[in-house]
C-alpha cells in the first residue's frame, strides 16, 4: 500500500510517499524530510519534545500520523526564523537562559510561540505555566522559560504595534 | 569581562536555539538499519529455550550468536575486599535477572520493523522467585540472583567503631527507620547510538549518547576484544546525561559487535518505554539511624545501618556498590560529632543495575541526615536551625578533616544557614502559623545543609576500588596561524555550557577573544584521555588543565615576543592577547603567523613543541573539592488530601570561584528542578513479581512548569585553595538537598497534628497515613 | 515503540466511513485526534487490523447551538470548545472542564467524540455528559441512527454501548438552567494529568431557596463516571448548607466504587470523593449565589 501525502511545511510544499501508514508526522519531518531539529523525547505525547504547528496550532507530532496531515501547514524550528535573526522567543530564551542541554528546546519553542498565538496567557504568569505544562524539561530550566515567554510577548507586542503605526 | 567570573551568553545556544544541534538520533548514515531489543518479560528466570520464526531467523541475535564470536560478558569489579563479582552477559546467557534484560536484539529497515520481528521472538522460561526487596533479599535463605554467590550482597562496609559505652549517658537519642524508593533518571533525550565500521580508518566508530566516551572505548575493547586504536567513540551532541549516560550499556556493546558483524551501519534509540523498565535504577536506601545528642542537641554520635537496593548487575565502570560505599563516608554530613558507626550493604536483587544519578548517594544521606537533625531539634526543643548550627563544622576549623577522613576545602558553612534563615524570613513563617491559613491548609519551613564532594582525585576513587581511577586530566591547547584556539578535551559537556566556561577560562590567561576559541570535546579519535564528565569534575578538572595548557602557552608566546621584539623576557607581558614589552607590541596572531608560516624568525633556541600543548592537571589535594548551601523552604500542606504546595524556595549556595554564574545558575536550577521530583513525585514501583509499574511518563511523574517554582539564589564565594581560580564542582549540588528540605518542611507543617513523614517522595498518600498514625498514636 | 502494522483509509463522507465499519467492524479503530489512540498504538497496546480516519469528515466537527441546547460534532478539537467565546454562557460547565483536559497540545487534536468513545472513567468528557444528561447520537449501517443516553453510554471501564459497526457522531447537551451554579474539581498529582479523583456539581434553587435537581457526580473513582443518586436526593428540596453537603458528600463516597492503581488506593480515592464533592458542592453554591466570579 503507498500514500502520498502533501504537505507544506516551513513554507516549502513538500510531497512524500509513504510505503508505510505508521510513519508519524515526526517521523516524517526527520527521517524523509532532513528536519531534525523536532526531537523525539517519549513517541507518546507525554513530554512535548516533538511540538510543532499544524495549521498554527501547536500539536503533539509523535501523535498525529503522516497519513493525516495531508494538506496541512506545518511550521517547525528551522522555519521559525531567517537566516542570520532570531525569533522573539528564541532570543528570549537566550536572555533568559531558557535552557541547558537543548534537547527540550525546539519543542519548548514552538510551544511558546503556539501559547502567544492562542492569546489566552497574557502576562499572567501563572496561565504560562499552565499553558506550558505539556512540555517537560529535565534541567529545568521552567523558571527561565516562563520568563523568556513573557519578554517575548512584551517584544511581539511592541512590533505589532509598531507595525500598525 | 568575558574571563571566569562573566556572566557571557554560551557559545552552544544559537544552534540548539535553531533546531541545528546534531544528537545521535539526527545522524543518518547510507544503509543503516534498525535496531529493537526484545526483553525479558520476567524478573528471574532461566532461559530455556527460544522460538524465532525461520522467516527471520537470520535478523534476530541472541547470546549463542555473540558467545561463540568471542564477546565477553561486561565485568565491574570493585578493588574494595569482600566485593562479589557479577557478569552480565550484554543479552542475557541462560537467566535472566530483571524485567527488561536484553534477550535478543533484531535488525530491519526501520524501528518498526525491527519490532514487529521482535514481536515474533518468543522466549520460554523456568520462573524462579524474584527478589524484590532489598531487605528480604539480604537476609538469610533468599533465593541467590547469581547461583554462584552464597548471598545476595555485593559488598558489606563497615566505617568506625561501635560507642555505646561512650553515649550511654546522652539525654537524647533518636531512632528512625528512613526508605527512599527507587527512581529514574530521564533525561529528555534516551540513550542511542548509531555504529559503523569506517573501511579507511579500519576502525568501529559509535556515536553515542555519553558523558564519558573514553571509559566507552575502553569497555567496548574489554567486551569486543578490540585493541583501543581500532574503535572511535564519538558523543555528538547529548540531550542531558545526569549520570544515565555515564556508563557501558550493554546496548553499545551488542550493537557495535552486530556493526562488525553485519558490516552496515546500525541505530538503536532507546524509547521512553525501555528506559522507564529497563532503567529504573537509582536511590533506592533504606536507613536504620539511631543518633546521640546533647541537651542542648550538640550530636555525639550517628549510629546507622544502610541497604541499597544495587539491583541485577555491577554496572561498568562504577561497579554496584557506587552508593552503598559512599554512604558510608559521607553520611556525617557538613556537621562535627566525635562518634560514628555505619555499616552498609550493596544488595543484589532482581531489578534493574543502579546507575549514578546526579548526587549520587549524597540526596538520599542528606534526606536521611537532616531528618535527624531536625527530630534532635524537636527532641530538645529548639529550631532545627540552631541545631543545625551548633552542629556545623565553623569556618575556623578549615580545612577541616571530618569523621570519616574527608578533608573539607574551605566555606563558611554556618553563614550559609544563617543567610537562609535571614532570607526565608523565619520569623514571619512562625507568626503566619500561629495565625493559621485563611483557607485552612498548614504552613510549614524547613532547611537543609550539605557538603558536596566533587571532582574528587585519584586516592579517593583508588580507595573506593572502582575499575576506572581517574588520574591528571589532560587538555590539548593549539594556537591556529590565525590567532585562533583550538581545545581538546576529553570530557563531555551536555548542558553544562562548557564550550563556553572553558573558552572563558583560556580567553582569561591568554585574552584571545571568545569567538576565536573552539572546544572540541566528546571524541575520542581528536581528544586526550578523560574519565568524562561526572562527579561534579569537568570545570575544576578539565578546566584546571585548560588553565594550566594555556598558561604554558603564554610562557612560549612570550620567548618568541621577546625575541622578536628584542626585549628581555621578563619584560614582556601578556594581556588582552597582545605581548608588549615597552612601547613595542606584537599580537598573539602575528606570533602563531611566525611560527607557522615564517619560522626562519623564530629564536635558535625556541621550544619546538610550538604553539600546541598538551597539559595534565590535578588539583593540589586529591580529596576534591566541597561546595555547600542551605536550602530552605516553606510549604503549604493540603491536611485534607495531602497536596504539598511549594510556596518559597531559597538556596544560598558557595560553589567557590564561579566562572559562570548564569551556568552556575542554570544547574542549580535543575538541580532543584529535580530534587522537587525526587522529594514529591518521581517513584518507579515494582509489584511482588519484579514487574515495574511505572512504564510511561503518566505514571513516572516527573515535575513540570506547575510543579516547580520560582527558586531564589543567594551566592557566596569561597575559593577552594586547591584548585585553578579557586573554583569548586557544583553539578550536583542542586540535586542533593530539596528532598531533604521540603519534608523537612512538610514535617514542621504537620508537627501541630503530631504526624511525620520519613519516607521519600513525600506523596499524598503517604502524608494522610502519617495524619491518620497521629489520630490514631496521640504523641505523649 | 512503533505500532503493529496496520491498513489506513480516509473516507471523504460520513457514509463511507460506516461502510468501512460496516465491512470491518472488530478489527477497524476509528482514528479522530489519535491523542489516546496514538499511545496505545504505540506501545502496541491496540493492534487494529485497519484505521478509519475521520478526521477529513468536516460533518463530524462544529458546534450548534438551538433552542434544544448545544450540539457538539464528535469531531469537535477540545482546543475549539476552549477558544469559542460563546461556550461559557451556553454550558459553564463545559468551559470549566476543557482545560482541565490535559495539555494544550493535547487539546488541539483531541476530539469529544474520541474522548466519549474511549470511555477513560477519569476522563472530563464521561463525566460531563452523565452530569448534562446528554444523549449521544450514533450510526451505523446496519442500525441506521441511534440516540443513547449517557447514563447507558458507558458501560465500564474502557467499555461503552457503541456497537462495533456504531460511529459516534454527535453529542446533545440539553441548554443550561437558568442561575445553575457549577463547579469541576480534580485532584491530580501535576496540572494535567488525569484526575486520581474528580467531582462535578450543578446546584439549582428554587425561589425558596430550595435546592432544585441537584447533580453530583464522581469521576476517576470507579469503573465509569458516576451520578451519585443518594446523595442528590439527600440535596434535593433542601436548603444548601455546610452541614447538609458534608452528609451528603460522605454519602456519595459510598456510592463509588473505587478501584487501586500506581497513583491511589481504592480507599484514598474514597477519602477524595468525599473531600472533593464537599468541595465542589461548596464551590457551585457559591457560583449560584453569585459569589464567585472564575
Amino acid at each position: 500500500m503507498s500514500l502520498s501525502v502533501l504537505l507544506s511545511v516551513n513554507g516549502v510544499a513538500r510531497e512524500v510517499a509513504l510505503d508505510d501508514p505508521r510513519v508519524t508526522l515526526l517521523d516524517l519531518l526527520r527521517e524523509r524530510l532532513g528536519l531534525t531539529g523536532t526531537k523525539k523525547g517519549c513517541d507518546r505525547g507525554q513530554c512535548g519534545a516533538c511540538t510543532v504547528l499544524v495549521d498554527g496550532r501547536r500539536i503533539n507530532s509523535c501523535l498525529t500520523l503522516a497519513a493525516s496531515c495531508d494538506g496541512a501547514r506545518v511550521l517547525t524550528i528551522e522555519g521559525l526564523a531567517e537566516e542570520g535573526a532570531l525569533h522573539p522567543v528564541q532570543e528570549a530564551f537566550i536572555a533568559h537562559d531558557g535552557f541547558q542541554c537543548g534537547f527540550c528546546t525546539p519543542g519548548q519553542i514552538m510551544s511558546a510561540v503556539g501559547l502567544i498565538l492562542e492569546g489566552h496567557a497574557g502576562d499572567d504568569p501563572e496561565r504560562i505555566r499552565e499553558g506550558m505544562s505539556g512540555n517537560i524539561c529535565r534541567c529545568g530550566a521552567y523558571a527561565g522559560i516562563t520568563a523568556a515567554i513573557l519578554d517575548a510577548e512584551r517584544r511581539l507586542a511592541e512590533r505589532n504595534r509598531a507595525e500598525a503605526a | 569581562m568575558f574571563g571566569v567570573g562573566a556572566r557571557v551568553r554560551r557559545k552552544e545556544d544559537d544552534r540548539l536555539l535553531r533546531g541545528r544541534g546534531r544528537f545521535v538520533a539526527d545522524i543518518a548514515l547510507v544503509g543503516m538499519r534498525e535496531l529493537a531489543f526484545v526483553r525479558s518479560p520476567v524478573a528471574h528466570a532461566r532461559i530455556l529455550s527460544f522460538d524465532i520464526p525461520e522467516q527471520v531467523r537470520r535478523q534476530v541475535f541472541t547470546w549463542q550468536d555473540l558467545e561463540p564470536a568471542g564477546v565477553r560478558p561486561i565485568r565491574a569489579a570493585s578493588g574494595l575486599p569482600g566485593f562479589k563479582v557479577s557478569e552480565q552477559p550484554p543479552l542475557a546467557a541462560d537467566k535472566v535477572r530483571f524485567a527488561g534484560e536484553p534477550i535478543a536484539v533484531t535488525v530491519a529497515a526501520t524501528r518498526a520493523e525491527a519490532e514487529d520481528i521482535a514481536s515474533q521472538v518468543i522466549a520460554e522460561f523456568d520462573e524462579l522467585p524474584p527478589n524484590v526487596d532489598m531487605l528480604a533479599a539480604a537476609a538469610p535463605g533468599a533465593p541467590c540472583v547469581h547461583e554462584h554467590w552464597s548471598d545476595n550482597i555485593f559488598l558489606e562496609t563497615r566505617v568506625g567503631q561501635s560507642f555505646e559505652k561512650d553515649v550511654a549517658a546522652a539525654p537524647v537519642r533518636i531512632s528512625r527507620s528512613i526508605r527512599t524508593q527507587r527512581q529514574c533518571i530521564v533525561p529528555l533525550e534516551g540513550k542511542g547510538l548509531v555504529a559503523h565500521w569506517d573501511r579507511q580508518a579500519e576502525q568501529l566508530v559509535l556515536y553515542t549518547a555519553t558523558q564519558m566516551p573514553h571509559i566507552v572505548r575502553s569497555g567496548l575493547s574489554e567486551c569486543l576484544g578490540l585493541p583501543l586504536e581500532a574503535i572511535r567513540v564519538i558523543a555528538p551532541d547529548v540531550g542531558g546525561g545526569f549520570g544515565w549516560k555515564g556508563l557501558l550499556q550493554p546496548e553499545e556493546v551488542v550493537a557495535a559487535w552486530l556493526c562488525l558483524h553485519l558490516g552496515c551501519p546500525l541505530r538503536w534509540m532507546e524509547d521512553r518505554r525501555e528506559h522507564l523498565v529497563a532503567a529504573a535504577n537509582a536511590r533506592e536506601h533504606h536507613y536504620e539511624i539511631t543518633a546521640y545528642a546533647d541537651a542542648d542537641g550538640r550530636l555525639l554520635g550517628v549510629d546507622a545501618d544502610a541497604w541499597v537496593d544495587a539491583g541485577a548487575y555491577s554496572i561498568y565502570p562504577f561497579s554496584a556498590c557506587l552508593e552503598a560505599a559512599q554512604v558510608g563516608s559521607i553520611l556525617p554530613g557538613p556537621y562535627d560529632f566525635p562518634h560514628y558507626r555505619c555499616r552498609t550493604f550493596s544488595v543484589c536483587t532482581n531489578k534493574p543495575p543502579i546507575v549514578p544519578f546526579r548526587g549520587v548517594a549524597r540526596a538520599n544521606v542528606c534526606f536521611a541526615m537532616e531528618q535527624i537533625i531536625d527530630a534532635i531539634a524537636a527532641a530538645v526543643g529548639r529550631e532545627a536551625w540552631e541545631v543545625r548550627l551548633l552542629n556545623l563544622v565553623p569556618p575556623e576549623k578549615m580545612p577541616f578533616d571530618n569523621i570519616t577522613g574527608k578533608h573539607f576545602d574551605s566555606g563558611d558553612y554556618p553563614e550559609s544557614l544563617r543567610r537562609a534563615v535571614a532570607g526565608i524570613d523565619l520569623a514571619s513563617v512562625r507568626r503566619r502559623q500561629l495565625q493559621g491559613e485563611p483557607d485552612g491548609r498548614l504552613v510549614g519551613v524547613g532547611f537543609a545543609t550539605y557538603c558536596e564532594q566533587g571532582a574528587h582525585g585519584t586516592a579517593v576513587y583508588h580507595g573506593w576500588g572502582i575499575p576506572m581511577v581517574p588520574g591528571y586530566e589532560q587538555v590539548q591547547a593549539r594556537i591556529t596561524a590565525d590567532g585562533g584556539l583550538e581545545l581538546r578535551a576529553g570530557i563531555q559537556s551536555h548542558g553544562q555550557g562548557m564550550e563556553t566556561s572553558f573558552a572563558q577560562v583560556a580567553h582569561e590567561v591568554l585574552g584571545i577573544p571568545l569567538e576565536r576559541i573552539r572546544l572540541v570535546h566528546g571524541d575520542t579519535g581528536l581528544t586526550p584521555y578523560s574519565t568524562g564528565t561526572w562527579g561534579s569534575r569537568s570545570m575544576v578538572m578539565a578546566g584546571g588543565a585548560v588553565a594550566t595548557a594555556c598558561r604554558r602557552l603564554a610562557d612560549r608566546l612570550r620567548r618568541i615576543a621577546a625575541h622578536l621584539l628584542q626585549a628581555r623576557l621578563e619584560d614582556v607581558t601578556l594581556s588582552g592577547g597582545m605581548l608588549q614589552s615597552g612601547q613595542a607590541d606584537i599580537t598573539i596572531a602575528e606570533i602563531a603567523r611566525t611560527w607557522y608560516l615564517a619560522p626562519q624568525l623564530l629564536p635558535a633556541d625556541v621550544d619546538p613543541g610550538g604553539l600546541e600543548i598538551t597539559a595534565g592537571y590535578k588539583p593540589k589535594s586529591d580529596h576534591g573539592t566541597f561546595s555547600y548551601a542551605t536550602h530552605a523552604a516553606v510549604v503549604a500542606v493540603d491536611a485534607e488530601v495531602g497536596l504539598v504546595e511549594i510556596l518559597d524556595y531559597l538556596v544560598v549556595e558557595d560553589a567557590g570561584t564561579m566562572v559562570n554564574p548564569a551556568i552556575v545558575e542554570g544547574q542549580i536550577f535543575g538541580g532543584v528542578a529535580q530534587g522537587i521530583g525526587t522529594a514529591l513525585y518521581e517513584c518507579s514501583p515494582y509489584d511482588d513479581a519484579g514487574q515495574p509499574m511505572a512504564s510511561t511518563l503518566m505514571d513516572y511523574l516527573l515535575p513540570g512548569f506547575t510543579e516547580v517554582p520560582a527558586i531564589r539564589i543567594e551566592h557566596m564565594e569561597t575559593p577552594s585553595p586547591y584548585t585553578e581560580f579557586g573554583v569548586k564542582g557544583l553539578g550536583e549540588g542542586g540535586v542533593i538537598a530539596p528532598s531533604a528540605v521540603l519534608c523537612n518542611a512538610i514535617n514542621d507543617a504537620l508537627k501541630a497534628r503530631g504526624a511525620v513523614v520519613t519516607d521519600q517522595p513525600v506523596t499524598p498518600a503517604r502524608i494522610l497515613a502519617a495524619l491518620r498514625n497521629a489520630r490514631a498514636e496521640p504523641p505523649p | 515503540m512503533k505500532p503493529a502494522p496496520f491498513a489506513w483509509c480516509a473516507p471523504a463522507t460520513l457514509d463511507e466511513a460506516l461502510d468501512l465499519l460496516a465491512g470491518h467492524a472488530d478489527a477497524a479503530r476509528i482514528l479522530a485526534g489519535g491523542q489516546t489512540l496514538g499511545p496505545l498504538l504505540n506501545m502496541r497496546l491496540a493492534t487494529p487490523s485497519i484505521l478509519i480516519d475521520i478526521n477529513g469528515i468536516g460533518e463530524l466537527a462544529g458546534l450548534h447551538p438551538d433552542l434544544a441546547g448545544l450540539t457538539i460534532g464528535a469531531l469537535t478539537r477540545q482546543s475549539t470548545l476552549e477558544d469559542d467565546p460563546a461556550l461559557a454562557a451556553l454550558q459553564p460547565l463545559i468551559a470549566m472542564a476543557i482545560p482541565h483536559i490535559a495539555h494544550r497540545a493535547v487539546r488541539n487534536r483531541g476530539t469529544v467524540g474520541g474522548s466519549l468513545a474511549h470511555a477513560d472513567p477519569a476522563a472530563e468528557w464521561p463525566a460531563l455528559v452523565t452530569l448534562l444528561g446528554a444523549q449521544l447520537l450514533a450510526r451505523s449501517k446496519s442500525r441506521g441512527m441511534r440516540l443513547i443516553g449517557a447514563d447507558e453510554f458507558f458501560i465500564t471501564h474502557l467499555t461503552t454501548a457503541l456497537a462495533p459497526d456504531e460511529l459516534l457522531c454527535e453529542v446533545r447537551v440539553p441548554p443550561s438552567p437558568p442561575g445553575a451554579g457549577y463547579a469541576v474539581l480534580e485532584f491530580a498529582r501535576r496540572h494535567g494529568d488525569f484526575a486520581v479523583a474528580g467531582a462535578m456539581v450543578r446546584l439549582t434553587s428554587d425561589a425558596g431557596g430550595k435546592l432544585t435537581d441537584p447533580r453530583l457526580v464522581l469521576f476517576g473513582t470507579g469503573r465509569r463516571a458516576l451520578r451519585a443518586r443518594r446523595a442528590e436526593a439527600m440535596l434535593a428540596g433542601a436548603s444548601a448548607g455546610t452541614a447538609l453537603f458534608a452528609a451528603a458528600a460522605a454519602t456519595a463516597a459510598t456510592e463509588i466504587d473505587p478501584y487501586d492503581d500506581l497513583h491511589a488506593s481504592a480507599e484514598y480515592r474514597r477519602h477524595l470523593a468525599e473531600v472533593l464533592a464537599s468541595r465542589a458542592l461548596e464551590e457551585a453554591l457559591a457560583r449560584m449565589n453569585g459569589k464567585r466570579h472564575d
